[in-house]
């Protein structure tokens, strides 16, 4: 009892008590189970007793009559179902899904509850003879004489797709019907739904592949490109729907594609260049909804994203190529950097609205811009521009939270330029003339863009910025001992005089022709030196005369003034307390300006607008007799420390309106002008020619000594090292700072091997040695 | 063989069963699912033979004696499937060992 009867235990030798053995016993059982049968097919069971039914049918399968059992059945099964295919195909175009289905659904009942009392052949006889089992039998026999049936089978096929069709284009149809069509033709293939793809998903397949392949082309010719997306955006949806209401889940992935394919893969191309209504009309309209859209359909095909990313990368790039090319904008860097943030901008609101902040999306963009602003070799000089311009007025009264915004959008600017030594380089040299002249706005928000300097560049880059600040602190600490020291002697100078002492190394000096200061003035200087090198014993302090600035009152005849001037305008000036007219050679001789500072001083006194100075062409006479009584300095700014000399230029470039040699230059006494003060103007801020070659030269030369302490770095850690290694690893190395060029690693190689750090290898010439 | 809990209406939840000398037995019908043939007989997909409307079944070729050892399992069955109690032994008359045999093969227990 307690044994599973699972076919182990057989009664081949036993027969059931009650059951003769009877001749006539199969052909008299088969006859009342087949009359029983019949009822079941009628649904009309309720009289039949399953005991009795059961019990034949085990004892038929008991006494080895399970053969005939088994075909008999099928034979009976056979023609009935034959009787229902005929009843079905003959019924009429409305009815024939109804009927098909109320056939199906009543044949799947009855051959249930054969299955019920013939259970025991299904146990026995059908497994050892390996058969299919009754309900199987059933469902295979109905697929033969029914769904496949000549009659049928076609017919099936054409109105299910036409009622697909329908829908397709707004009719209402009996979903449930279908579905349940279709799930017949899936319990059809019985363990697999190969007869649900043969007859029904295949064709369905192609049909939808034809039927979106021609609308998609009316569309394409009639519709925008964003109507069109929003029109396939609908099919999609509707496909999906379908197959959640009638169709098998394994279709979706199918359906999705091949609708896909007619719709979005076969059109892209046409989609994005769409005139007046394309990728490239979108990004310039910022429409973020229909670009929205795009990213979302081209996402659901392979290399949709990869041609949207490859259009709007080489579209960005030309954006960019215009501004930074633009003539008429890179003379103005205010507007020349404003208009990159505002793309920068417009990106980073497509990116975060439209495209989900795709990380390849990113990154190609940020591609593209990193590709045109280094094509404009002035980019890191206009940033710093930028940056200075920003932090000398464009800040004012924005709080600190937009600064630090404002800051930041630089930055990612920044991040992007290769050359960062130069920016490097610009900053520096601007920053020392905010500070020197105490133009920075902020103190906060120069630290601020230091510290984010750093961050991203790391302590190395900022070093000699932030020295730059200790040297403004320092210098306030030993102003203000000065003053001391001098009220102890009470001495009082003729001046106020007020200096920085500035670290070389860490501020751009120049070379300075030292020009000759006024008597007063050199008295204060050595006034300030002695008090100085008392303190700090062994420094050298040399004056950075072009770097000052000066107060000057000058006593005009109709009202004095206070003029802001530079202290080369100064010492210009206080020269005409002496005399009223002299020439320009005679400036420079008892200056000792160098001729193109000179020069571009002079311009700026002789400015229209500040005209302090009138000036004559050689030739002309002087009629206007000055009662010059001008300038007594107030205050001068002036710098040092020891300072290596670096390259001077010779060639002098000549200012606009260019100042002749042998101008005459008289002090204007009609002066006039609103203000007390004046500030005459600074010349030229922008670099000449000559300048800009200079400061790129400086570069170079940096870049030198960068690359070679690299390069001994390098091979102090590994020792030997083959050329191209050593090559792309110096370029790792110095990739935060500048991109440097392959052959001058390789000439600094070749001078580092000249100067005995490195040797070539005897084995390999290729190879290089450390020599320690 | 094993107890599939049913959710059959409560109403027809008394199930008689007749030997083939005609003894009655009353059992629940959950008890009898023990069996693969009672189970199907009665519960099968909207079958609606005559024994599910009637709630009764008759074995013509089951004893009395046999029925109700048959029944009897059915109950023991049910109390151990799933306990964690030591199995007790099931007695069985030698006599009717081998129809009960049969029987317990007829109704696929």
């Amino acid at each position: 009892m307690m044994a599973k009867p699972n076919g182990k235990i057989q009664f081949k030798n036993l027969q059931s008590h009650g059951v003769l053995a009877d001749p006539d016993f199969p052909k008299r059982t088969w006859k009342l189970l087949k009359t029983a049968m019949r009822q079941i097919h009628q649904q009309n069971a309720s009289n039949l007793s399953f005991e009795e039914l059961y019990r034949n049918g085990y004892n038929m399968v008991l006494q080895k009559h399970g053969d005939l059992l088994y075909n008999n059945l099928k034979k009976m099964v056979d023609k009935h179902l034959e009787a229902v295919a005929k009843t079905v195909s003959e019924s009429i175009d409305e009815k024939f899904l109804l009927e098909l289905n109320s056939s199906w659904i009543n044949h799947k009942t009855s051959m249930l509850m054969i299955r019920d009392i013939l259970m025991y052949m299904d146990r026995n006889y059908v497994k050892q003879n390996n058969l299919s089992s009754v309900f199987d039998l059933g469902l295979y026999l109905f697929r033969d004489n029914v769904a496949h049936c000549s009659t049928i089978k076609d017919r099936l096929l054409n109105t299910l797709l036409s009622m697909v069709q329908k829908e397709r284009e707004g009719e209402v149809i009996d979903r449930i019907l279908i579905k349940n069509i279709v799930q017949m033709l899936i319990d059809l293939g019985v363990n697999s739904k190969s007869v649900y793809i043969e007859d029904f998903e295949k064709p369905l397949l192609l049909k939808t592949s034809s039927h979106y392949q021609a609308q998609s082309q009316t569309l394409i010719q009639t519709c925008s490109c964003p109507d069109y997306m929003k029109k396939v955006e609908v099919c999609l949806k509707e496909e999906l729907e379908r197959v959640s209401h009638y169709l098998d889940s394994s279709s979706e992935p199918k359906l999705k594609e091949v609708c896909e394919k007619q719709l979005i893969s076969n059109h892209m191309r046409t989609l994005i260049d769409m005139e007046n209504s394309g990728l490239i009309s979108m990004l310039k309209d910022d429409k973020i909804e229909d670009l929205k859209r795009m990213y979302n359909l081209f996402s659901r095909v392979a290399d949709g994203l990869n041609l949207m990313r490859d259009v709007i990368s080489g579209y960005v790039k030309e954006i960019g190529k215009g501004i930074v090319m633009d003539e008429e904008k890179t003379k103005e860097t205010g507007t020349y950097f404003q208009s990159l943030l505002d793309l920068k901008d417009k990106y980073d609101n497509l990116l975060q609205n439209a495209l989900y902040n795709d990380k390849q999306f990113i990154h190609s963009i940020q591609q593209a811009f990193e590709y045109f602003i280094n094509l404009n070799s002035k980019s890191p000089e206009y940033i710093s521009l930028f940056i200075d311009e920003k932090l000398k007025k464009g800040l004012k009264g924005v709080s600190e939270e937009e600064v630090d915004i404002i800051l930041d959008k630089i930055l990612m600017l920044f991040r992007l330029i290769q050359e960062k030594d130069v920016f490097e380089k610009y900053y520096k040299q601007h920053l020392a003339k905010r500070l020197l002249l105490g133009r920075s706005i902020s103190d906060d928000a120069e630290r601020n863009m230091i510290a984010k300097l750093k961050t991203e560049c790391g302590y190395q880059f900022t070093s000699k910025l932030e020295g730059m600040f200790t040297d403004m602190r320092l210098s306030q600490d030993t102003m203000s001992g000065f003053k001391t020291y001098i009220q102890n002697l009470k001495k009082a100078l003729p001046i106020d005089l007020n200096v920085h002492v500035l670290t070389t190394g860490f501020w751009p000096t120049q070379n300075t022709a030292n020009c000759n200061l006024p008597r007063e003035i050199l008295l204060c200087c050595e006034a300030f030196k002695s008090y100085y090198l008392s303190n700090h014993n062994g420094r050298l302090l040399l004056w950075q005369t072009n770097m000052g600035t000066a107060e000057i009152k000058a006593n005009f005849p109709s009202k004095s003034h206070e003029l802001q001037v530079s202290s080369y305008q100064m010492v210009i000036l206080l020269l005409f307390n002496d005399q009223s007219k002299l020439t320009f050679k005679e400036i420079a001789d008892q200056t000792g300006i160098p001729t193109t500072d000179l020069k571009r001083n002079l311009l700026a006194l002789t400015n229209p607008k500040n005209k302090i100075l009138e000036r004559e062409l050689a030739a002309a006479t002087a009629t206007a007799t000055a009662t010059a009584t001008a300038a007594t300095t107030t205050t001068t700014t002036t710098t040092t420390t020891a300072g290596g000399p670096s390259s001077s230029s010779t060639a002098t470039p000549t200012p606009s309106k260019s100042i002749d040699e042998s101008d005459v230059f008289i002090f204007n006494t009609k002066f006039k002008s609103k203000l007390f003060r004046v500030k005459v103007m600074a010349v030229v801020q922008k670099e000449t020619p000559v300048e800009e070659k200079e400061t790129r030269d400086k570069v170079d030369e940096d870049r030198k000594h960068q690359i070679e302490a690299s390069i001994v770095r390098i091979m102090k850690a590994r020792k030997t090292l083959e050329h191209s290694n050593l090559v792309s690893e110096v370029i790792k190395q110095l990739q935060s700072r500048f991109v440097p060029n392959p052959v001058i690693v390789k000439k600094r190689i070749e001078s580092l091997i000249e100067r005995e750090y490195l040797e070539r290898s005897k084995q390999d010439r290729k190879i290089y040695n450390y020599m320690a | 063989m094993s107890d599939n809990p049913d959710t059959h209406d409560l109403n027809s939840d008394v199930l008689r069963l007749y030997s083939s000398s005609g003894h009655e037995f009353v059992l629940s019908r959950k008890m009898s699912y023990v069996s693969g043939t009672i189970k199907s007989m009665l519960s099968g997909d909207n079958s609606n033979f005559m024994e599910d409307q009637n709630n009764e079944i008759r074995f013509r070729e089951i004893s009395t004696p046999v029925l109700e050892k048959v029944i009897q399992y059915f109950y023991f069955k049910n109390k151990y499937t799933n306990s964690t109690t030591d199995l007790p032994e099931f007695p069985i008359n030698e006599k009717v060992v081998v129809d009960l045999l049969l029987a317990a093969h007829f109704l696929d227990t």
